[in-house]
Parts: C-alpha cells; sequence; structure tokens
C-alpha cells in the first residue's frame, strides 16, 4: 500500500514536471499566456506528488512496514519514533523525497508570490527552468534511485536500522531539512536568472525580483552547515566541528559564492555594473549545490558524512554538467547586453570594498574546490594517491580569512564612489579602539601565538565598526533602525565576527591528553579535574551502553559511552561535552577494562569558545531575518549616483541612499 | 566621539586641527598593537611538552582506517596504536620530519595529511597564490582602464533603439526600467 | 565589440575548465582505502596467546608457509572465509603448511565464544594485535598474508580467502620444496 501511494506520488511528481515543461515552454515560445498560466497548475501538481510520495515514506517508516524495500534496508523496530522519522533523510533514496517535496514547495512559493505575473515571460521561463529541474529529481525517484521498490520480508524481519551515527542525536532531526532549504532554495534565484538571460531582460528587474528569496535560502544554508559542525562536535567525539572533510567543503563551496553574490548584487543595484559576474556567480552558487549533491553521493571522495556510494553518481554528475554548460553558453550569447556602461571610481569606496570581498570570496571557494579535487587530479595523472587535510586548508585560509576580517570592519563605513583618508580616520576611530582594547585583552588573559591575537583584534575592529552602524541606525529610527537590509546585515556581520573569535580561539588553543584511572582516582589537565567515578549499564531498545561516570571540576558526573549495538557492529564511543561560556570540555571513552575494578582510558579535549560558536551562529540567523523584514521603503527605480551625462556630477537622492548606506544618516557624500 | 557624522567633513575643510590631535590617536594605536603583537608572538606559554609534539604530528597523519580524519582525532585502534608508536619516537628523540617519513615510507604518501611541496604537489599550493594574484592584477587593470577610458556616449544608433522600444514594437527587447519589471506597481519587488 | 569579445572568451574558457573537471570525476572511481606496503617485504615478527593458551611466534614457523589471518567476529566476511580456512588447514594438516588468525579490533570474549562454537583447529590470537595489524598496514578485514618459508611476504588477499585461491599462490611460489626443516629462527 505504501509502494504504492508512494509509487502514485512519484509519477503524478514526474508527470506534471515533464507536461509542466512541455506546456509552460511551448506557451512561452509561441507568446500564449494562457498555456504560461498554467504553470501555476503543474506546481501544485508537482509539489502533491512530492507531498504524497513524503507522506507515504513517513508512514511506511513509522510502522515499520518492511514490505518498502527502503525501509527493510534503514529501519527498525529498535529504533525510537523520532529517528524513524528523520531516517528518511539518513540513507539516500529517501534524502531525494526530502529535496523533491522541498522544491515542489518552493515551485508552489513562486506561483503564489508572483501569480499576478504569471504570463510575465520573465516569470514564466523561471517557473520552466524550475520544472526543468524537479524533472530531474523526479526522474532520479523513478529511475536511478527509487525508494518505493517492493520487499517480501521473511517472517521475523528486523531491519538493520539507521547507521548506528545517526541515532545519536537530536540534531539530526534538524541539519538535512535546514541544509536542503537553503540548497534547493538557491534553484529560484538561478531559474531567475536563466529567465533573464533566455527574454534579455539582463537589467535589474530580475534581480530585485529575487532578493528576499536569494537572502532567505542563503539563510537556510548558514543555518543548515552550523547545525551541521554542531550535530559533527556532539557526535563524532573527537572534539571538532569541523574538518574540511570533502562533504563539508562540498556545502561550503556554494555559502561563500552564494555571500560573495549577495554583496555584489549591491553594486550591480546601485550602479548596474557587475552584471556578467553577478549572474556567474549565482548560476555557479546553483552549480556548486548540485556539485556537492554529486560529492556526497558518489563515492569519488571519502568522507565520514557521505552516503553509502551508489549509482546516482553518473547522473548527478550530467545534470551539473549540463547547468553550467547551458549556464556559460547563455552567458556568451547574452553577453553583449550585458555590458554595462558605469564605472568605478575609486577603489577606496564602498564599490571597490564589494569587489575585494568578491576576491576575497573567489579566492576562498577556489582554496576550497582545489584541495578537495587535487587528489584526483594527481590520481589521474601519475597513478599516485596524496592527502590533503586540515593542514593545508587551516594554512591556505587564514589569511583570506584575516583578510575578510579586516574588509568587514572598513566596508560598511565607506561611502559610495570615494573616500577620504579624514572620513575613513573619522568614522574608524573608534573600532579601531575596540580593536586594540580586544587584541590587550586577550593577551592579558592569556592568549599568545601572532595568528590567533590579530584574529582577535581584528575581529574586535570589524564588531565594533558594525555595531556602530547599529548605534548610528537606532539613534535615527529607534527599533526600525534593527531592520531592513543594510542593518540586519550588520547583524549578521556582528555573527561573523562571534564565529571568526570563536574559531580562531577553539583551533589555536585545543589541548588534548588521554588518561588511565582507576574508580576514584583523579587527573588534572589544562585547568580542570577529572574523577572516575565508577560504570554504569544501561540497555535500551537499539543498543546496550556501557557508560564512564566522570566529574569535571566536580560538576556532573558525566556519562561518556560505548554503545553496542543490536546488529552486530562495532562498538560506537559517545563523548560527552560540558560546555560553559569559557570553554569546553570533551570526555571520550577510549577503552573501559574490567567490570568489578573497571579501568577507565579516557581521552580528554579542552577547546576554549566553542559554544560562542554556536551563538554566533543564531546571531547570524537573528540578523537573517532583520534583513529579510522589510526595511525603509524604497523605490529602487529612483535614481541611483550613475552618471547620466559624461561628466555630470550625480545627484544623490536623500532617503533611499541611507538606507542603503546604511548609517540611516544624510551624511554628505564626498564629491 | 562625536555621534553627529556631519563633523568628519568639518574637520577636513578647517586647518584649526592640528596634526597632532588627527594622528594622535592613530598613532597610539599602531604603537599598542605593535608592543601587543611582539608581546604574543615572542613570549610563547611555554616551550612544547613531549605530549604536545606528539599531538602536532598526530594532527598531520591520516588515520589508515577512517575517511580522512587524522590519527590525533579518530579512536579507531590502528590510530590508537599510531599514536602510541610516535609517542614512543618522540621518546626516542626522533625529529617530526623524520617521523613522518618513517610513516610516508610505511604506507605511502597518501598518509601524510599535507602534501609535499614538491613536484606536481607544490602545484596546490602555488595555484590559489597564482589565482589570487591574477584577479588583483585583473582588478588593477580594470580601474586602470576605468580612469583613462571616456564616459560613453549617446550614439544615434542607441537613440534609435530607445525610440523603437518606447514605440513598443518589439515587446521582449526593451530598456531597463520598463513598466514591465514593476507592472503592477510592487515597488521595491521583494 | 571588445566586451562581447572578453566575455565570449571568458565563457569558452570557463566551459573547457568544466568539461575537463567533469571529465576528470566521471572517470575516478570510488575512493580506495590506504593499501598495505608489506607485499614483498619481510613478515615482521609478531608473537601472542593463543585461545589455548600457549604463545605463538611467527618466526619459530620459518621454514613453512604461513598464512596470517587478521579478521573480526562482528565482520561477516571473516565469518564466510572460515569454512575455507578450515578446509585449508585440514588439507595441508601433514605439510609444512599452517594459519595463524589475529582478532582484529575486537573483544576477547565475543572471540572465545565464537570459536567455541565454530571450532577452529589453529592458533587464534585475540589480545594486543593492534601493533601487529599496523606493522601489517591492515586497514580493514578480512585481510590475509601469505608467507613464504624464506619469511618474505609474496601475497597479500584484501578480502575473504578461499582454500584454492592459498593453494593456488603456495604452488605458483614454488610449492612444497622451498621448504626448510623447520628450525626455529
Amino acid at each position: 500500500m505504501n509502494v504504492a501511494l508512494g509509487r502514485a506520488g512519484v509519477t503524478l511528481g514526474l508527470a506534471a514536471a515533464f507536461l509542466g515543461a512541455i506546456t509552460v515552454g511551448y506557451g512561452l515560445i509561441r507568446r500564449r499566456p494562457d498555456l504560461i498560466r498554467l504553470s501555476r497548475v503543474y506546481a501544485a501538481l508537482v509539489l502533491l506528488g512530492g507531498v504524497v510520495a513524503f507522506i507515504a515514506m513517513e508512514r511506511a517508516l513509522i510502522t515499520r512496514d518492511f514490505t518498502v524495500k527502503f525501509v527493510a534496508d534503514n529501519g527498525s523496530t529498535k529504533t525510537p519514533a523520532l529517528y524513524n522519522f528523520a531516517t528518511l533523510w539518513g540513507a539516500l533514496e529517501g534524502s531525494i523525497i526530502l529535496w523533491s517535496m522541498i522544491l515542489g514547495g518552493y515551485l508552489m512559493a513562486v506561483v503564489i508570490k508572483f501569480r499576478r505575473r504569471l504570463a510575465d515571460p520573465l516569470v514564466g521561463w523561471a517557473l520552466f527552468t524550475m520544472l526543468l529541474v524537479a524533472l530531474f529529481f523526479f526522474y532520479l525517484m523513478a529511475g536511478p534511485a527509487n525508494p518505493f521498490r517492493n520487499f517480501s520480508p521473511p517472517p521475523g524481519f528486523d531491519g538493520p536500522g539507521p547507521n548506528p551515527l545517526l541515532q545519536n542525536h537530536p540534531l539530526m532531526a534538524f541539519h538535512p531539512p535546514m541544509l536542503y532549504l537553503g540548497y534547493v532554495g538557491f534553484t529560484v534565484p538561478f531559474a531567475f536568472a536563466i529567465a533573464a538571460l533566455v527574454t534579455g531582460r539582463v537589467g535589474e528587474g530580475w534581480l530585485l525580483a529575487t532578493r528576499r528569496w536569494t537572502l532567505i535560502a542563503w539563510g537556510f544554508l548558514t543555518v543548515g552547515i552550523i547545525l551541521g559542525a554542531w550535530w559533527s562536535y556532539e557526535v563524532l567525539g573527537w572534539g571538532g566541528y569541523w574538518a574540511w572533510d570533502p562533504v563539508e567543503n562540498a556545502s561550503f563551496m556554494p555559502w561563500l559564492t552564494g555571500t560573495a553574490y549577495l554583496h555584489s548584487v549591491l553594486v550591480q543595484e546601485r550602479r548596474g555594473m557587475l552584471r556578467v559576474w553577478n549572474i556567474s556567480l549565482l548560476c555557479a552558487t546553483f552549480s556548486l549545490t548540485i556539485l556537492g549533491t554529486f560529492i556526497t553521493r558518489s563515492g569519488v571522495l571519502e568522507s565520514v558524512h557521505a552516503f553509502t556510494s551508489s549509482t546516482i553518481g553518473p547522473f548527478l554528475l550530467a545534470f551539473f554538467a549540463v547547468i553550467v554548460l547551458a549556464t556559460v553558453v547563455l552567458i556568451g550569447w547574452r553577453g553583449d547586453r550585458l555590458r554595462s556602461p558605469g564605472r568605478i571610481d575609486s577603489p577606496i569606496s564602498r564599490e571597490g570594498a564589494f569587489l575585494a570581498n568578491n576576491v576575497l570570496f573567489g579566492a576562498f571557494a577556489f582554496v576550497i574546490l582545489i584541495g578537495t579535487v587535487f587528489p584526483l587530479i594527481v590520481e589521474a595523472l601519475n597513478n599516485d594517491r596524496i592527502s590533503i587535510g586540515v593542514p593545508y586548508f587551516s594554512r591556505m585560509t587564514m589569511p583570506i580569512g584575516l583578510s575578510l576580517l579586516f574588509l568587514m570592519a572598513i566596508a560598511p563605513v565607506l561611502p559610495w564612489r570615494k573616500a577620504s583618508g579624514e572620513l575613513l580616520r573619522h568614522r574608524l576611530l573608534w573600532p579601531a579602539w575596540i580593536g586594540v582594547g580586544s587584541m590587550v585583552l586577550s593577551v592579558v588573559l592569556g592568549a599568545r601565538g601572532l595568528a590567533p591575537v590579530i584574529a582577535f583584534g581584528l575581529g574586535g575592529f570589524a564588531g565594533g565598526s558594525a555595531g556602530r552602524q547599529l548605534v548610528l541606525a537606532a539613534r535615527r529610527q529607534g527599533l526600525r533602525g534593527l531592520v531592513g537590509r543594510a542593518n540586519g546585515g550588520m547583524v549578521v556581520h556582528l555573527g561573523v565576527v562571534i564565529i571568526a573569535v570563536a574559531f580562531a580561539a577553539s583551533s589555536s588553543y585545543v589541548r588534548q591528553a588521554e588518561f588511565t584511572l582507576q574508580v576514584g582516582q583523579s587527573a588534572e589537565f589544562s585547568g580542570h579535574t577529572l574523577t572516575f567515578e565508577g560504570t554504569n549499564l544501561k540497555q535500551e531498545s537499539a543498543k546496550s551502553v556501557q557508560q564512564a561516570l566522570v566529574r569535571i571540576d566536580g560538576t556532573g558526573p558525566w556519562a561518556p559511552s560505548l554503545n553496542k549495538f543490536a546488529n552486530g557492529s562495532q562498538t560506537i564511543g559517545t563523548p560527552s561535552v560540558r560546555s560553559t561560556l569559557t570553554d569546553d570540555v570533551a570526555l571520550s571513552v577510549i577503552d573501559i577494562k574490567g567490570t568489578d575494578a573497571p579501568v577507565l582510558t579516557l581521552r580528554v579535549t579542552v577547546q576554549p569558545l566553542i559554544i560562542w560558536l554556536w551563538i554566533g551562529g543564531g546571531v547570524m540567523a537573528l540578523g537573517t531575518l532583520l534583513a529579510v523584514f522589510p526595511g525603509r521603503r524604497r523605490n529602487p527605480l529612483d535614481p541611483v549616483s550613475a552618471p547620466t551625462i559624461a561628466g555630470a556630477a550625480p545627484v544623490p537622492s536623500a532617503t533611499p541612499l541611507a538606507s542603503l548606506a546604511g548609517t540611516g544618516s544624510t551624511e554628505p557624500l564626498v564629491p | 566621539m562625536s555621534a553627529d557624522p556631519t563633523a568628519g567633513s568639518g574637520a577636513r575643510s578647517t586647518t584649526a586641527s592640528s596634526p597632532l590631535r588627527v594622528w594622535g590617536p592613530w598613532v597610539v594605536l599602531v604603537v599598542v598593537v605593535i608592543a601587543v603583537l611582539s608581546l604574543a608572538t615572542f613570549t610563547s606559554r611555554s616551550a612544547p611538552t613531549a605530549a604536545d609534539r606528539v599531538n602536532n604530528i598526530s594532527f598531520t597523519i591520516k588515520c589508515p582506517v577512517c575517511a580522512g580524519e587524522s590519527v590525533a582525532v579518530s579512536n579507531a585502534p590502528a590510530s590508537l596504536e599510531i599514536r602510541k608508536e610516535i609517542a614512543e619516537q618522540v621518546q626516542q628523540g626522533q625529529t617530526d620530519e623524520q617521523i613522518r617519513s618513517y610513516y610516508a615510507a610505511k604506507y605511502g604518501e597518501a598518509i601524510l595529511l599535507t602534501p609535499s611541496a614538491s613536484g606536481i604537489n607544490a602545484l596546490v599550493w602555488i595555484l590559489p597564490v597564482v589565482a589570487l594574484a591574477l584577479a588583483i592584477a585583473g582588478l588593477g587593470i580594470a580601474f586602470r582602464r576605468w580612469s583613462v577610458a571616456p564616459n560613453e556616449r549617446a550614439t544615434d544608433a542607441d537613440r534609435e533603439l530607445v525610440a523603437s522600444a518606447m514605440a513598443g514594437d518589439t515587446p521582449n527587447e526593451h530598456v531597463e526600467a520598463e513598466p514591465i519589471d514593476d507592472e503592477h506597481g510592487e515597488g521595491n519587488s521583494r | 565589440m571588445r566586451s562581447r569579445r572578453g566575455i565570449r572568451i571568458a565563457s569558452i574558457a570557463v566551459g573547457v575548465v568544466i568539461v575537463a573537471l567533469v571529465a576528470l570525476l566521471a572517470t575516478r572511481g570510488s575512493s580506495k582505502p590506504i593499501a598495505s606496503q608489506i607485499v614483498g617485504q619481510a613478515a615482521p615478527n609478531f608473537s601472542g596467546v593463543t585461545l589455548d593458551g600457549s604463545t605463538y611466534e611467527l618466526s619459530r614457523h620459518r621454514g613453512e608457509w604461513v598464512v596470517v589471518n587478521f579478521f573480526a567476529t562482528w565482520c561477516t566476511e571473516c565469518r564466510l572465509e572460515d569454512p575455507q580456512i578450515q578446509t585449508f588447514v585440514t588439507e595441508h594438516a601433514d605439510d609444512p603448511v599452517s594459519v595463524v588468525s589475529l582478532a582484529y579490533s575486537d573483544d576477547p570474549e565475543s572471540i572465545r565464544a565464537y570459536f567455541a562454537k565454530s571450532g577452529a583447529t589453529w592458533p587464534v590470537i585475540s589480545n594486543d594485535t593492534g601493533r601487529v595489524a599496523l606493522d601489517y598496514g591492515v586497514t580493514r578485514v578480512p585481510e590475509s598474508y601469505i608467507v613464504a618459508p624464506s619469511g618474505l611476504v609474496v601475497q597479500g588477499f584484501f578480502g575473504g580467502v578461499t582454500a584454492a585461491e592459498l593453494d593456488a599462490v603456495i604452488d605458483a611460489n614454488g610449492g612444497m620444496s622451498v621448504t626448510g626443516a623447520g628450525d626455529g629462527a
């Protein structure tokens, strides 16, 4: 019954996407608005298909219906209900169901949002593109990655349950959906970019229409990545939250290009420039999400986060190739229209800062891409095998990160077009004091080492600059000074600063050691006292858990454990972490010998400021929410500061520019 | 600090502020920064202990049975054995390089998490730097071209294009700010 | 127009790079684990206590063919190869050929229980095998190495073994004629 229902949903979605693409495409080519408007019907059907497939699989998982092969492979009577629900996206085929349903949701949302201009070719081509993407993913579900296959369970059959590492922590239920909401969300601006290229309307219209969509998708991606880091930290047991692992890199690259895009579109809105670059960035972001999906599912690069390898790799790679080549061809074709007459007068200006921002983010993404792909290149050329791991990435990305912090400090105070030395000196004085103050504070508290201390100083500098903007905006507009794109952006910057400082501290000052303790024995490490109190054996539905009870500085007892799963595979350790605002103490059991007088071998990892990573992530999410909230209303078609006649002075219009400049005041632009 | 943003331009136009007043605070800041950074760099917390050395080396050796983790972070039995072995070698007085070469000889280059800087592997270190240099050079050229190139002047062909578009000849080819982008008066369309 | 040509050139360049990247990714197989380099080198000596309490040392078996087998009770393939190993051992009961199994990342109780049920007639070492596994470069189980009477590792098996495969390797490398009298090292 579930198989039939699921297959029906998949078929419905597939047919709707296929017929929708044909109908809307035909309507667009033949200029038949009635056909183009049918896109809303097809979008609704695609969503319905995705939802039906989702419900069918969840029903099968929750009722442990082993006649569905996916449930037989991944479900179990012993898994608690929450994890059974989340098992849908814990294995490959189910994750495609989630992707397709979310894509259907976004399709419907676009149709609703643009309901009054469905016949507009820009919207029409965008929906056409989205229907094609939906067609691909539903095809995957119908063919190569079919989750709804029949299975005849022998009597007494019980499935193996999800991978033990996916049953350990509630974040399993949140990280993938958030990540997918981000990945799939980028389909919308991408579709509009394609539509703009196809229709030739490559001005700012498509950009403005999709501004909020891009920001929301970016916000979800940010939250998804941070939740992923948090989950790794809590579950994998090695005190790390970011390992520059290929799957992590695959999710980070579209985030980097997406962030670059969010900034450089401001230049396009203001000055009409950088059109080719912006379209390329956006299409690159979407392509990178598909490439990331490929890397996670193809087994080409080994990763602790990867799905078990499967046969859909080639399909995803082909889809990636098609998207990139289509984009490249379209941009090449429309190249002349994308030319813009503006120019940037001075590198020391807001435009110049955004250009520098793009160069740095581009370099960042390039470093990650090449570090991830280089072992494959070497293997192809030499048949040699090399590894590129954390040391490479840390060394190469650190200067980029520090430069970005510096840029974050000076860019918000730079005016458009041109800045003068006095202006910078005046505006940056207090942020500079805060920066130096934080540097001094960190050294007083014991921090050493050139790079981390520079990071703390630059963090203070950037934080001070963002704070200054917020204070000025709030003074001028009260609470309204905290919402809107510019002000929300400053809050996001604050979140980034917090994360940067926490990252610098936790990676530079991590200390780790192993201790062998008898019951009642204590050990001293890095300013903490650890006391082993005894062991405890618990029997849970899916596993038997042997806990080691350890007190940290008298608090606790904390219970890191060894889990033996019922399906007989290796023992998995679960760490226990004590988080305070100053540092995190992570305990991990290496071995417990003996039962009457147990001897514990314990690994302790102490890292400062870890909890601020998650707090910073929360601040970034809050900032995104504030940025999405409509700020000061302005008509984007107001004259901006591009020259209208050669040589004429620009005419700044009062209020609209002010909210863009983010100061909330009418600071005179220095001519 | 004055919250009044117009004070900035005020300071520029008058000569009443002496250079000391304008530059003084910044000089102080720079001096403090240099002092703090020197302190941070040249007074380290303590010399690395043997355990720290073992840790540092372990972070650069890949666990042979895991998916990309270093032996420092992995709990696999192979990693634990390698860490014990590294500890013994540190005890015996081997240098970091010797220990790394020992493992590279035993398992192949793939066990080192940092590729050596020789041969084709040097590319992975050089390429990003080259790419960054090229990007900055490209920007420099663009700025040079922007500062010399004259502003565009409207040609007759451009005027004709505008005229025909305004006349509504070809609906799909038009100039920016044509009403269809805001057909429904949505203003700052979201 | 200059910038149209510039954009065309840039598009083509990007297209070429992407095609190269896709070709690279398409031609890669699944990533393989780090393989042992021990084949062709002298077999590292080791010793350990077997399940029945006696001490086993590899060097004492110099002059015979030895199959050094790494396994774990939680690994299905290992369980599948056990009958094959038993067949091999029984076949060569009177030959200078022997097998020794070492546990890999497993606890002694499970091993004892497992072999109590299945009955192994060859030495099984269940404790302190981590260093040996490292010496042989074992990355996953089951993994076996054939050591010639000279002490050289002639072949590695990454995955389960069959009696026929083991025989084939021994025959290909000289068979019983290369064995010496089993004098201790």
